[in-house]
């Protein structure tokens, strides 16, 4: 039932289904630092299929978050590389994309309530406003948020606030989801809710994510695929295919023998540095 | 503080401490009855209080336009900070002799001072808050591809407002310090002008009467402001930021 | 490697908790520290350019105007006259001991209201009240008590100074973890011990932060009295050139206030970065 294609450092095998939505080839990413130019990233090559759901996992500070923002536009990365989505090189956040940011209290707008943040993304790009209102709606009844509509930020929870964001993107209809450890910073209960509202979305709309963390078992539990990022300057060290069947449970998904298997694998990637 | 009162009246009616001119505080409020009785109080007071605000109406205005002129073009800043920061090491309170100097004993000697430390103390907290965008909101406003204009519109400036309304307060408060001492010296109008003259005349209840005047002028121009600002701007109510 | 700029208000007239400005560095060995961040020298330009074009368009005698050559002369005349020297010296030291007296007061007051609740809201409002006012309208008052010497510069200046001192400790008596207390208890350490080796330097930083409000307002406060009193030092100097429409010199003065707010502020800065060397303050 499942595959683990065991590509070794470099590239990750493209998956077998679907048009390719994001390509990245031969990413490499410098940073200035007070010690002088450090490389990050290296030679990184990867596919996202749509509909796909890619998490991105390693040790910390191996440029998990780095890469992602390759992906959004936000960091240039060293001449040489190349992303396209849709087959068009980056020019600036692409259209289609929405970042999902880790630390969500700083990225919502303080003095904006819920719907006016979540509206934000589509001021520029919306001329009707109640093609806004009516998006805007639609999004919060989504994430569960419609009551609260009318609040500010700093009367939610970090949950309902991370929820938000959420909203944010898909009232924007956004096709692909970068998310930089959106659930990091929440209990165990809100990060198992807020998984499963991921799914949910992801079974409705079918976006391409891709997805930072930290957290194995969230990795196995959400992804089709995982890419480990190891060593450093950070390579693709591993791709492990997640055949698990969906709709996934978390009771009866985390029990089944190959989550188990799966979990084990990427553990001993990460943590042990088998390669 | 009604026990501090308290204490206060008891120890100077029983003489146990004997500074001569220290009057008990039924002395002066009885002074500041027959003040307000009289309506001797009201002239002085209404005078200070305009020319606090008006000054603090036209620092605001000068501050804040200069600020976001400032805080949004980086050439301009490169080119002048480092001016304005040399300028802000000199306190204000030493523009009142130049101010008397240039303009004698007026209302512009008066306003001079208070418009230019207000202005500078608004103009300094401006640029601090429109140069200051969190990080995040940075990447937010690059992610949604927001224009230039509409990142100005809907992420600096109401991000700035924290600051902003934190150098309008100060100012106020700098105001009415400098119109007070502008009527000691130079206006002779104002409560700060009644409060010296009552001490040169040896009449202290009268004298605490108009300190005490000058304090709640304080403290109702601050409450008011404060109230102002968190009606006018809500997400401030939130305890968001450290506000001085 | 990454720089963060720490958003701050600015506090020029010196009153409440204010974060000193400036940019988080990372220096080698990984520790962040707080350098001054002046922004860049060419912005000295205009200030260049106005100083040149006042020396050119103003005249000797203008109340407006004077140029800035009659600045040099008017302190240049003070200097010879033995005037200049001794007046920096009785602004400097009433600012030195007012400070000082402050940050103790202050410090206790602080102590006391942060620890008692009770006493927080029993002399909170009066505090409040003292605190909003106008530190000139205490001067009249002053005078009147005390008389017109050093000892009232030095009560007026503690009365406006010791606030930001008062709130500081105030805020980080408050803020004192419970478990140091325990762990000093359960160590089985003295009060006295207790005060000395954990409380009081737990408190330093908020002190510190608090002294380093009061600083700058101590100064111009000790200027103020000066110049609404005449008794002694600088703020004296200004008052009698404005007096005798020395224009020039009034300015001059103007710079030697200056002068003393930015080593002032230089010195503070040093001492921060000194006493606080192995860790962050506030």
């Amino acid at each position: 039932m499942t595959v683990a294609t065991d590509a070794r450092r470099g590239e990750a095998t493209a998956p077998t289904t679907g048009p390719v939505v994001c390509q990245c080839r031969n990413i490499s990413v410098e940073f200035d630092s007070t010690e002088g130019p450090r490389r990050i990233l290296e030679g990184i090559t990867a596919d996202l299929r749509e509909g796909e759901f890619v998490t991105i996992m390693g040790r910390s500070g191996t440029g998990k978050t780095t890469l992602l923002r390759v992906l959004d536009g936000l960091i240039d990365p060293a001449p040489g590389s190349e992303v396209r989505f849709w087959g068009r090189p980056l020019d600036g956040p692409p259209k289609e994309a929405v970042f999902v940011f880790q630390n969500y209290a700083a990225s919502l707008l303080p003095w904006r309530t819920i719907e006016k943040n979540v509206a934000l993304g589509l001021e520029g790009r919306v001329q009707s406003k109640d093609e806004i209102r009516r998006r805007v709606a639609d999004a919060l009844k989504m994430v569960g948020l419609a009551e609260r509509a009318k609040d500010y930020p700093w009367r939610l929870s970090g949950g309902m606030q991370q929820r938000v964001q959420l909203a944010r993107g898909l009232a924007m209809d956004a096709s692909v989801l970068l998310m930089d450890e959106p659930f990091g910073a929440l209990d165990a209960m809100t990060k198992s809710i807020l998984q499963d509202e991921l799914q949910r979305v992801h079974q409705e709309r079918k976006p391409t994510v891709a997805f930072v963390s930290h957290d194995i078992d969230e990795a196995v539990y959400l992804s089709d695929r995982i890419l480990i990022l190891g060593g450093s300057p950070a390579t693709i060290v591993r791709e492990v295919r997640v055949d698990l069947p969906r709709p996934r449970d978390q009771l009866a998904t985390k029990e089944l023998p190959e989550f188990h298997r799966l979990r084990r694998l990427v553990y001993d990637e990460i943590v042990r540095g088998h390669s | 503080m009604a026990a501090l009162v308290g204490v206060w009246e008891v120890v100077v009616r029983s003489a146990a401490v004997d500074f001569e001119f220290l009057p008990a505080p039924s002395g002066i409020a009885e002074a500041l009855g027959a003040l307000v009785s009289s309506g001797d109080i009201f002239a002085p007071a209404v005078h200070t209080l305009r020319s606090a605000l008006v000054g603090w109406v036209i620092a605001g205005l000068v501050g804040i336009a200069l600020g976001v002129w400032l805080g949004l073009s980086n050439t301009a800043w490169r080119y002048s900070m480092a001016s304005v920061e040399v300028i802000r090491a000199i306190p204000p309170i030493t523009l009142v002799p130049v101010s008397l100097l240039a303009f004698g004993f007026s209302l512009r000697m008066e306003l001079v001072v208070i418009v230019y430390a207000g202005a500078w103390t608004v103009l300094v907290n401006t640029i601090d808050g429109v140069r200051n965008l969190r990080p995040e909101l940075i990447d937010v406003g690059r992610m949604l591809r927001m224009s230039q204009l509409a990142r100005i519109r809907k992420l600096i400036l109401p991000s700035a407002m924290p600051s902003i309304i934190v150098g309008l307060r100060l100012a106020m408060s700098l105001s009415l310090v400098l119109a007070v001492v502008a009527e000691m010296i130079g206006n002779p109008s104002g409560l700060g002008n009644a409060l010296v003259r009552a001490q040169q005349a040896l009449q202290p209840e009268r004298m605490f009467a108009y300190f005490v005047t000058i304090g709640v002028l304080g403290v109702v121009l601050n409450t008011g402001l404060r109230y102002g600002s968190e009606r006018a701007f809500p997400a401030l109510a939130a305890g968001r930021g450290g506000v001085a | 490697m990454e720089a963060v700029q720490a958003p701050v208000p600015h506090d020029t007239a010196g009153a409440g908790n204010v974060r000193p400005p400036g940019i988080r560095r990372r220096t080698r060995n990984g520790q962040a520290r707080r350098t001054s961040a002046f922004p860049p020298l060419r912005g000295l330009l205009p200030l260049a350019g106005l100083l040149v074009i006042w020396q050119l368009v103003g005249s000797e005698n203008s109340p407006y105007l004077p140029s800035p050559s009659t600045w040099i002369d008017g302190i240049g005349a003070l200097w010879s006259r033995g005037r200049l020297w001794p007046a920096a010296v009785q602004t400097l030291s009433t600012f030195a001991i007012a400070l000082g007296v402050s940050t103790v007061l202050g410090a206790l007051l602080g102590l006391v209201v942060g620890a008692s609740a009770k006493a927080d809201r029993a002399l909170g409002p009066t505090l409040e009240f003292a605190r909003a006012m106008p530190p000139a309208a205490v001067v009249p008052i002053a005078t009147l008590l005390i008389g017109y010497d050093t000892t009232m510069k030095v009560a007026v200046v503690t009365f406006a100074a010791m606030w930001s001192v008062l709130l500081n400790t105030r805020t980080g008596v408050r803020s004192l973890d419970p478990v140091l207390l325990d762990m000093a208890r359960s160590l089985r350490l003295g009060p006295i011990e207790r005060s000395r080796k954990c409380v009081l330097p737990a408190l330093l930083p908020s002190i510190f932060l608090g002294v380093r409000v009061a600083a700058p307002v101590a100064l111009v406060i000790t200027l103020l009295v000066e110049i609404v009193t005449r008794v002694d030092g600088v703020g004296a100097l200004m008052a009698t050139a404005q007096r005798s429409y020395l224009a020039g010199q009034v300015f001059g003065l103007i710079l030697v206030a200056g002068l003393f707010s930015f080593l002032i502020n230089g010195l503070v800065s040093v001492l921060q970065g000194f006493a606080f060397r192995n860790r962050p303050v506030g």
